[in-house]
């Protein structure tokens, strides 16, 4: 039935999926598989914005997977790595299995192109067991992020790991990615988390990658499999490290002149032995963006208040608005050249720090005390709790910009960069410099480290001529990357590489490389995981 | 197998400077040893064991690369030697093979120091206490304090995942650990940059941290520092039993309290030095008791906190609070444990040694006391430390000693205990090699899983180091 | 209410990254991405746009939605899928690839009614059926099919506190159209509406056990030209008022109250049927997901019709809360989200809200 739909732009024949399908129902029976076209649709894009412009396009699914599977247990992921290995064994059509969570990742880490075999975990999703007196959970790594967050609640327990995606994406693909989450600072990012997963390797191994208490006798697989794209197993459970929810919780907002010195104030509060749970520091415009994003207009009001000084009540001229803002979409440069000099004016407050203080509640108190006093001496310019509760409500509410403004013809993505402090302004200029031409760029500075920072830009870019915009955005991420090693950072600091960032990968890790291609050679010496991801074949 | 070993001599000294390079007994017989107490009851009454045939001291990657080149050319064994305080057998030679020890040490600079990111950039073969003092001459520390400070080396942590007393607070040595060089077998040099935590695929540095030598020679590494604290503050509690004090610890960590030191000892007050002379024999009571020995540092205010937290969560458990004297007493004998075995392995006929595995918080007060019990009945004696308390568990330290008839005997007696230490170990979900590695001596004694995590290790050391030269029979390799 | 109107959500889901999928029961039941509400209406919009062709097997995803409403509640752009997703429904039957299982939809509902209404006049004596009432009780048909008791219990709270003028509607209707809006047959619910619509009219008041009738005829009706000119009102809003006179000569220890969709999110009813309960319970356990962000029991939306094992394991997920604690029973205010819940309830009662009360009288 599947070959009587028509899709504009899906090129890939539907007779090989056919194929594959019934290969797998004859080998594995058992496995529940799928190749609806519907699913097909669904599975053939993560969340890359590069794909969300081909979307714009029309090409919703240029190259669909061939089916999905769902295992049940790690058994049957054992089973169907044992079917790929086979069939890889005997040449032919290659067969590409593709771990994939919740499809959030933004880097096209799921998309292995037409006739892969997409393995969706999210079957395997139950939490194994919680260990309040270890602070420990065991889950299945199928579980929706919030799913998990709030069965600890239940217990008075939380991961504290809040990304953005909370509500959209898996542990497998925290833990894949090297996720991190609004509060990373208090509680780390996801491999400060983890102390073991059960991973199902390439050669179809079951491994647990270390102990409960983690540690142990040899290298910690489990930091190896950590951050591995789905190329060297299947991440199928892990046992996480666990707090009691917060008692108390504090937020506050500062004043920084400049984004300068707003960084500097950071560092000296990361090194000063103090563990805020959330840093946050908004460069000129971003600030302006942080502020605003409560109230429920669009996406180009607030960047259009912010460009023309924030004049209120002058907006009853919607036509106006929409030719400033195709403007401003159609000449980046100068629109951000424009903020530059206008940026001054347009937060007079200067670049917003949120901190975030939680836990038990002296331990809050004093921390937020002592971080208060050293952020003042750092020249910051106490704003009060509003920004800071501000923030905390609306912090969710970042990612629904996205839709938005894809929606009114531009298009939106993010680079998160880091390093070390010493670099960081120069990573800052460099890649703010590199990106301007194409888009529309604004940064903040989170996930603080007493060794350095990420940077964390978002740009919004036009997106009205659908092939020109992908050869931009292409452009764009080029040079913003090539900035970024040029200044000594990182290509990435919690996204991962993906498809979209593979061919920085020599870069970015230099001849280390062969340490990871010998773990690829390793696990998955047939190449059967995911082949594309992390520049790994 | 004929090895043209004149011919070896030559190109290594080639590799290093014949100034570097020794084959003299003088050196031989110094590197034919670690501070493995199996390996050195052993000597006690037989031979000295057979060192290897040549040590060098390279002083770059570059000469260790060299090196490594003519050692794969030749297949010969290599061990990467730190400080030889390796209580597991890991830097001394095996076997009857002509082994080439690269004794780092030479390799002691510090390449790089930025104090705005608070990151030291620092060659592997620099003694620990050397590195904290030239670190502390410019008002930072590492916070890496193992017992061992003094003989090992920053290239021994990395390779063992060393962890030292603080590490409650600063983590084992791989969390300090933000970037590495490494020589791999094949002379290659590879280099993991340090940037702030990237997610770039996995931390390829953990191939080599833990890895004891197996894949290569660690050369330099990226350090995390932090500033030297002004403050430090101690305090201490004491329990009728080992499981409130653990309970008290445990709630401490997870209420976010970060203490600098926590460890569960016995009572102190019981030593023999410290006693009163005319004070009775301990009870029963007095010898179940045990207290809790903590250290804090940072912002005095913060401290503070940090203390009343501890206090309050122990004073419920029914811990008495004795202030900080026995605390500070133990922090300024910190390093004297390490001079307490060395007595009991010169007589023939005593055997020591030190277990050490790791267990979440649930099995541990279970397996302090069942190890504790079976030792016992043995007539064997131990001293069981809690430490490296972290958020979901702690390490046992469990030292042990005993007499037997004869020095056969003692080492009979002595792999008997460290059967029964696995046994007991594994039953009560513990894992054992938790601070020391696994060297020659612990890949056997391991459970299963932890096998299996070895087996992939080989796995990955065929593709490295197809010819098997990097530290071969180390932590079950070939 | 044409398809078109919901372009402006349609095309915000297009690009939406998937930020309400969490909530979706089906999604979460099913684990497909295919079927998260991101999904849904993402297809529905290519069918709109004419990108991908409009089939049975396309449309068939329009049916994996229990039309709970809990992804509008995370909903930042405020768009509410449910409506949109039945609009996908209407064009996917207008161009005639509604999925194989909608087939003869119509005289399957008829003949359901037909027997339902049978069984209603068998199992309530006539006494009840009052032509000229002032307050109309509308007997809903899963109230009948599942829950009969239901019926004799209400009226019995209802004598209990001395209301004695209400009566059963004598119609021939025991469902104000739900599965017709959920199946996509609009022209089939405006009839029926207006039918209904003209029979209530004469009452001041409608009090009707099942909430989506409530919704459908205070919401729905208007906008289908078939407005009744009655109050309509769920029997617990009805009888919040006389919640003081309700005496119980016992209680139950402890119970979780269930919200269904329709009477929490939809009409916004939360508190009255806590307070009812309060009557005969002496501690109401809340489940985590509760009130506005109600988890859905998996009957809505024909899903239960449609997809039973689906709907079964979103029973269980929404009991899996109940089922760690001790709690023996969860009371509702529905018979729907009764009957779906029971199926998975094993040693746990789920019981009506009324039935609960008319117990303890
Ligand atoms: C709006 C939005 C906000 C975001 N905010 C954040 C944020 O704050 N912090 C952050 O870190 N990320 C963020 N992300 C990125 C994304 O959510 C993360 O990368 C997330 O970890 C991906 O999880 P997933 O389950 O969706 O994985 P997928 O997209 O399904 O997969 C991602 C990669 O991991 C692999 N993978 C997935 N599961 C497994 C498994 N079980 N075993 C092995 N490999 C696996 C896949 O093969 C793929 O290569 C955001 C994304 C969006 C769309
Ligand atoms: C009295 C005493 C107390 C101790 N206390 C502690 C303690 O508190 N905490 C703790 O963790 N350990 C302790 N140890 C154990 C020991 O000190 C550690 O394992 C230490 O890390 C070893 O360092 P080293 O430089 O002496 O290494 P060595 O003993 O020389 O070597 C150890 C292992 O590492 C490998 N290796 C060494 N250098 C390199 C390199 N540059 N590259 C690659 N591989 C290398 C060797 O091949 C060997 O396998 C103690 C030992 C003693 C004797
Ligand atoms: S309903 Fe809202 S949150 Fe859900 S997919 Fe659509 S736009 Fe996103
Ligand atoms: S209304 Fe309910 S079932 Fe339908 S898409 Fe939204 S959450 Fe899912």
């Amino acid at each position: 039935m599947a070959g009587s739909v028509r899709i504009l732009q899906m090129t890939a024949p539907l007779t090989s999926a056919d194929s594959r399908l019934a290969e797998l129902r004859d080998a594995l029976p058992d496995l529940r598989v799928s190749n609806h076209v519907t699913d097909r649709i669904a599975y053939a894009r993560d969340l890359w914005p590069g794909g969300q412009i081909e979307k714009l396009a029309g090409k919703h699914a240029p190259e669909p997977p061939a089916c999905v599977v769902w295992p049940k247990d790690s058994a049957q992921v054992v089973e169907l790595v044992q079917w790929a290995k086979a069939k890889a064994g005997v040449g032919g059509d290659p067969v590409v299995l593709v771990p994939f969570g919740a499809g959030s990742g933004v880097c096209g880490g799921t998309m292995a192109g037409a006739g892969s075999v997409i393995v969706d975990l999210k079957e395997m999703d139950s939490v194994v067991r919680i260990e309040p007196h270890n602070n420990l959970v065991r889950a299945q790594s199928g579980i929706i992020g919030w799913h998990l967050e709030d069965r600890l609640n239940m217990e008075g327990l939380t991961l504290g790991h809040f990304p953005s995606s909370l509500m959209c994406s898996t542990l497998g693909g925290y833990l894949a990615t090297r996720s991190a989450g609004q509060c990373s600072s208090l509680y780390g990012k996801i491999e400060d988390m983890a102390t073991t997963m059960e991973v199902v390797t390439g050669t179809g191994e079951v491994l647990e990658t270390g102990r409960d208490m983690g540690g142990g006798v040899g290298p910690s697989w489990t930091q190896l499999f950590i951050g591995s794209e789905g190329a060297l197993g299947f991440i199928t459970a892990a046992t996480l490290k666990v707090h009691p929810a917060p008692a108390h919780r504090m937020m506050r907002g500062y004043g920084f002149g400049r984004v300068s010195a707003g960084c500097e104030a950071i560092r000296r509060l990361m090194q000063a032995g103090l563990r805020p749970a959330v840093v946050r520091l908004y460069d000129e415009f971003d600030t302006v963006m942080a502020r605003s994003s409560a109230e429920k207009g669009s996406e180009a009001d607030t960047l259009l208040d912010a460009i023309s000084g924030r004049v209120k009540g002058s907006g009853a001229m919607p036509w106006l608005k929409r030719k400033a803002l195709q403007m401003v979409l159609t000449r980046p440069d100068v629109t951000n050249r424009l903020i530059e000099e206008l940026a001054p004016r347009i937060s007079a407050d200067g670049c917003l720090l949120v901190v975030g203080w939680e836990g038990d509640k002296r331990l809050t108190e004093v921390q937020a005390r002592l971080g208060h006093d050293e952020l003042m001496r750092s020249g910051g310019k106490d704003l009060g709790e509003e920004p800071g509760w501000h923030w905390f409500k609306n912090r969710y509410a970042v990612s629904y910009k996205q839709s938005k403004l894809f929606t009114s013809g531009a298009f939106v993505d993010t680079m998160e960069v880091a390093a070390t402090w010493d670099r960081l302004m120069d990573l800052y200029e460099g890649v703010r410099k590199a990106i301007a031409p194409f888009a529309f760029v604004m940064a903040h500075f989170s996930h603080a480290y007493p060794e350095g920072c990420s940077i964390y830009f978002s740009f919004v870019g036009p997106a009205t001529d659908p092939g020109q915009t992908r050869q931009q955005y292409d452009r764009l991420w080029r040079r913003g990357l090539t900035a970024a090693t040029r200044a000594g950072g990182t290509i990435s600091h919690h996204h991962g590489v993906g498809r979209s960032k593979a061919h920085f990968m020599t870069e970015e890790h230099g001849n280390s490389l062969r340490l990871l291609q010998t773990l690829k050679a390793t696990f998955d010496p047939a190449s059967i995981l995911n082949p594309g991801v992390l520049g790994l074949s | 197998m004929s090895v043209p070993q004149s011919e070896i001599t030559g190109q290594l000294a080639e590799a290093v400077g014949p100034e570097n390079l020794s084959s003299s007994p003088v050196d031989t017989i110094a590197h034919a040893l670690d501070f493995w107490p199996r390996a050195l009851m052993k000597s006690r009454s037989g031979p000295w064991p057979r060192g290897p045939k040549w040590v060098v001291w390279p002083g770059a990657a570059a000469e260790v690369a060299h090196v490594l080149r003519i050692a794969s050319a030749y297949a010969l064994p290599v061990i990467p030697y730190g400080g030889g305080s390796s209580m597991v057998g890991g830097a001394s030679p095996r076997g009857d093979r002509p082994w080439i020890v690269i004794n780092c040490k030479r390799m002691c600079n510090i390449l790089d120091m930025d104090e705005v990111s608070m990151v030291v950039h620092v060659q592997a073969g620099i003694v620990g206490v050397e590195l904290e003092e030239r670190l502390n001459a410019r008002g930072f520390s590492l916070g890496h304090v193992p017992t061992s400070m003094t003989t090992a080396t920053l290239g021994g942590w990395l390779s063992t995942q060393s962890a030292g007393m603080l590490s409650s607070r600063y983590g084992r040595v791989g969390d300090l650990c933000l970037g590495l060089t490494a020589v791999l077998p094949d002379g290659q040099v590879v280099h993991t940059r340090v940037a702030p935590r990237r997610a770039t695929g996995p931390e390829l540095a953990h191939l080599l941290i833990g890895a004891e030598g197996t894949l290569g020679v660690i050369t330099a590494a990226h350090l995390r520092l932090h500033r030297l604290p002004l403050h430090r503050r101690f305090d201490s509690f004491c329990f009728e039993q080992v499981a409130p004090a653990m309970g008290a610890l445990r709630q401490s960590l997870a209420a976010g309290v970060r203490p600098l030191v926590a460890r569960i000892q016995r009572d102190p007050r019981l030593r023999r030095s410290d006693r009163e002379q005319d004070a009775p024999e301990p009870t029963p009571a007095d010898l179940s008791r045990r207290v809790l020995l903590l250290a804090y540092e940072g912002p005095v205010e913060l401290v503070e906190v940090e203390q009343e937290i501890v206090r309050d969560l122990a004073t419920a458990l029914g811990g008495e609070g004795l202030g900080q004297a026995p605390a500070r007493r133990w922090w300024g004998q910190r390093f004297a444990a390490g001079f307490r075995m060395t007595p009991l392995l010169v007589q023939d006929h005593l055997f020591a040694d030190y277990v050490e595995l790791g267990a979440t918080w649930q099995a541990l007060s279970g397996l302090y006391d069942n190890l504790e019990e079976a030792f016992e009945k043995r007539g064997w004696r131990t001293r069981i430390t809690v430490e490296h308390a972290r958020l979901e568990g702690a390490s046992l330290g469990c030292a042990f000693w005993g007499e037997a008839d004869s020095a056969e005997a003692a080492l009979e007696a002595y792999d008997e205990a460290w059967r029964l230490a696995a046994r007991v170990c594994h039953a009560g979900g513990g894992g054992l090699g938790h601070v020391y590695g696994g060297g020659q001596h612990r890949a056997a004694l391991l459970d299963d899983n932890a096998k299996q995590r070895l087996a992939v290790l080989t796995e990955v050391k065929r593709k490295l180091d197809p010819a098997g030269i990097m530290n071969p029979g180390i932590l079950g390799t070939e | 209410m044409s398809f078109d109107e919901y372009e402006k959500a349609l095309e915000l889901c297009t690009y939406c990254p998937k930020l309400c999928r969490h909530t979706c029961p089906v999604g979460n039941a099913e684990r497909r991405e295919s079927v998260i509400p991101q999904a849904k209406m993402a297809m529905a919009n290519l069918v709109r746009k004419g990108q991908v062709e409009l089939t049975p097997e396309t449309a068939s995803v329009f049916y994996h939605c229990n039309g709970c409403g809990l992804c509008g509640e995370y909903c930042e752009h405020d768009v509410d899928v449910t409506p949109a997703l039945f609009a996908a429904r209407a064009e996917a039957v207008n161009k005639g690839m509604d999925p194989p299982s909608m087939k003869q939809f119509t005289d399957r509902f008829y003949a359901r009614n037909d027997s339902l209404l049978h069984e209603l006049h068998h199992t309530i004596e006539e006494r009840f059926f009052v032509e000229e009432a002032q307050v109309a009780y509308f007997p809903s048909c899963d109230t009948i099919e599942h829950s009969p008791r239901v019926l004799h219990d209400t009226l019995k709270v209802l004598e209990s506190v001395g209301v004695d003028y209400v009566a059963l509607h004598d119609g021939e209707y025991v469902c104000a159209g739900y599965p017709f809006w959920a199946a996509g047959l609009m022209s089939e619910l405006s009839f029926l509406a207006k039918e209904i619509a003209s029979k209530l009219s004469n009452y001041k008041k409608i009090i009707c056990d099942c909430p989506a009738c409530v919704w459908m005829m205070r919401f729905l009706y208007p906008q289908l030209g078939a407005p009744i000119s009655a109050e309509v009102l769920h029997v617990v809003e009805f009888m919040d008022n006389y919640a003081p006179r309700i005496q119980v000569s016992s209680t139950v220890p402890e119970a979780f109250y269930h919200d269904p969709c329709y009477l929490g999110r939809w009409l916004g009813v939360f508190d009255a049927p806590r307070r009812l309960m309060g009557r005969a319970v002496r501690e109401i356990h809340e489940f985590t997901w509760n009130r506005e962000r109600g988890y859905c029991c998996g009957g809505g939306g024909l899903v239960a019709d449609n997809l039973p094992d689906v709907s079964a394991k979103i029973a269980q997920r929404r009991l899996e809360e109940v089922m760690r604690t001790d709690v023996p029973m969860v009371v509702s205010a529905c018979a729907t989200c009764e009957r779906n819940l029971s199926q998975e309830s094993g040693n746990v009662e789920v019981v009506n809200l009324m039935t609960l009360l008319a117990r303890q009288l």
